[in-house]
């Protein structure tokens, strides 16, 4: 192999080009985002190194729409869903993996069905129940549908049975009860399933748009993708530069966690990447 | 058998499963009851009564035009993004294989625009293939490409596919990289001793042994178009012009929450459900079959 490589430099030299091309490109639309951000409007378009750097088209989006509120929308909406998600999850696999009831194969076979259904198929039927629960425009109303995740029942029911018998029953010896053990003994050991499967869930819930959108209708609820797209949208004169900056905003916690844990977060998408 | 007698509680397992069980049946399969029964009726004009037509429902959606349109469309986007999503990160997979040096920073570039929400890569995309003040705009008209996609339905579909491509890449790039790194290196360089070139490593060798990747990520990617590009397609086209770009779940949504039709998103919605089950299903088999291997 290094007969070949040496005997054709220029193709190998082609080869590497190529690839940071391609790379390169593939970052443009952001870097892009980002000149035009970090720019007077002026120099949207006018790529000069002596271009003076401002802030002003962040201030300027951060003040022409409740970006704050949005931003704690988004939060709340995020951190709720996740605990539930953890809390539902965590007890039902348990019982999926570790014990043998009536209906246990029925119940299963329902969690499998519900991989089948995506919740944006049922929007229309889902918002008439919001409406007849009284939640529509409330930010639980933008959770609930996800909070039963058939994704993580399945995997989390997947790794408790990799548990050794020998660990429960020794716990359960000590005087543990069923539920201390799942603390104790199964919560601790799934701990890699449940920070991939909590970084899926975050970034999938931070970047979600279709339900939020039918489901909320005011600032006090709506989330930053829906808060976004209104503020794009509107035809004010607001100009591209504050957009671009408001769309950096919006994506910068996950570009930056994205940056900082990125191992962690491909090792995820390997792991809970089905959803 | 004997161990389980020590947990006792019969009612402690049921408890366990209630609360999901409970979100399950109200937010899934309730909905779910009430679409699929409101595609076999027909509602009078002043919702009072109902009456069982069959399938009727289905018969009328797909003679109209609109809906067969948008059958059409949703074929075209996700075979569009399946294929340009596959094969691009795949090239890239090899290439980044190869890039020795600035690993790191060249995986970041590439993994990067992942974080990006559909909706907000609609926005950005927008912004630079704007036909009045897009960055790119005069690039393609100098080009000799008569760029407006506000206008031009093959634009602007060809405009989502790149969006939406651009935005799943890190996944599928992941996925191949992994897949590419787990290839034996013995079997390559035995293949290069007996003077295999490197295309034909690539396609006798690497190729079938990243096949099981490539075909779940077609899976993958077939239900990202279907429907997490939603946002994307919102920001970016409306669905036009002209409908061009106007996929099954733009279009549910757009007949409920727009056209107020809920007797047609009904059927629409039973219809999607369908595609997704039987995706499912394929992709959970070929799930079973990986773990069995």
């Amino acid at each position: 192999m290094k007969a070949a490589q040496s005997g054709a430099p220029l193709a190998a030299a082609l080869e590497t080009f190529g690839a940071w091309f391609l790379a390169i490109l593939w970052i443009l639309p952001l870097a892009y985002a980002l000149w035009a951000a970090i720019h007077p409007s002026a120099y949207s378009a006018r790529f000069v190194l002596d271009a003076p750097l401002t802030l002003d088209n962040f201030a300027r989006a951060w003040t022409a729409a409740p970006f704050a509120r949005y931003f704690l929308n988004t939060f709340l909406l995020v951190t709720m869903i996740l605990g539930a998600q953890l809390v539902l999850c965590t007890l039902a696999a348990y019982a999926f993996a570790r014990f043998t009831f009536a209906g246990r194969e029925i119940a299963f076979l329902l969690v499998l069905l519900q991989l089948m259904i995506m919740p944006d198929v049922l929007i229309v039927e889902n918002y008439q129940s919001m409406s007849a629960l009284g939640l529509v425009d409330t930010i639980p109303a933008i959770g609930l549908p996800y909070m039963a995740s058939a994704f993580g029942i399945f995997l989390l029911r997947q790794t408790f049975k990799t548990v050794p018998r020998e660990l429960d029953e020794a716990a359960r010896v000590e005087g543990a009860g069923p539920l201390q053990v799942l603390l104790k003994v199964y919560v601790p050991l799934a701990k890699p399933i449940y920070i991939a499967y909590g970084l899926v869930s975050v970034s999938y819930h931070w970047n979600n748009f279709l339900w939020p959108l039918i489901i909320t209708n005011s600032v006090n609820t709506r989330p930053l993708t829906v808060g976004l797209q209104i503020f794009a949208s509107s035809d004010q004169g607001i100009d591209w530069s504050v957009i671009t900056a408001a769309t950096l905003m919006t994506s910068a916690p996950l570009l930056i966690a994205f940056l900082l844990f990125q191992r962690q977060f491909v090792q995820s998408f390997m792991r809970a990447g089905i959803r | 058998m004997h161990k389980r007698v020590i947990f006792g509680s019969k009612t402690l397992p049921a408890l366990l499963v209630l609360p999901q069980l409970i979100i399950t049946a109200v937010f899934f399969f309730w909905p779910a009851g009430q679409a699929l029964i409101l595609s076999v009726m027909r509602e009078d004009a002043f919702g009072f009564t109902r009456t069982f037509v069959g399938l009727d429902n289905f018969r009328q959606l797909l003679s109209d035009p609109a809906y067969f349109n948008s059958l059409k469309v949703t074929a075209e986007f996700s075979l569009s993004v399946a294929v340009v999503g596959l094969t691009l990160p795949l090239l890239m997979a090899v290439m980044a294989d190869r890039v020795i040096r600035g690993q790191g920073f060249y995986r970041t570039m590439l993994i990067w625009p992942y974080a990006v929400a559909p909706a907000v890569a609609g926005v950005l995309w927008g912004f630079l293939f704007n036909p009045a003040i897009g960055i790119l705009t005069p690039v393609l008209r100098s080009l000799g490409i008569d760029w407006n996609f506000v206008v031009n339905g093959q634009q602007a579909m060809a405009l989502a596919v790149g969006a939406a491509c651009w935005n799943q890449f890190a996944y599928n790039f992941v996925f191949f990289l992994a897949g590419l790194q787990s290839v034996p290196r013995s079997l390559i360089e035995a293949a290069a001793i007996d003077g295999a070139g490197p295309a034909r490593r690539f396609w006798t060798i690497i190729f079938p042994l990243l096949s099981p990747t490539a075909f779940f990520l077609l899976v993958v990617n077939i239900c990202y178009a279907f429907f997490d590009t939603f946002g994307l397609i919102d920001t970016l086209t409306q669905g036009g012009p002209a409908q061009a770009t106007n996929i099954l779940v733009y279009k549910v949504w757009s007949d409920s929450f727009r056209a107020l039709d809920l007797g047609s998103s009904a059927t629409e919605s039973v219809i999607l459900m369908a595609i997704v089950g039987v995706l499912t299903v394929v992709q959970f088999r070929y799930v079973e079959r990986r773990v069995h291997y």
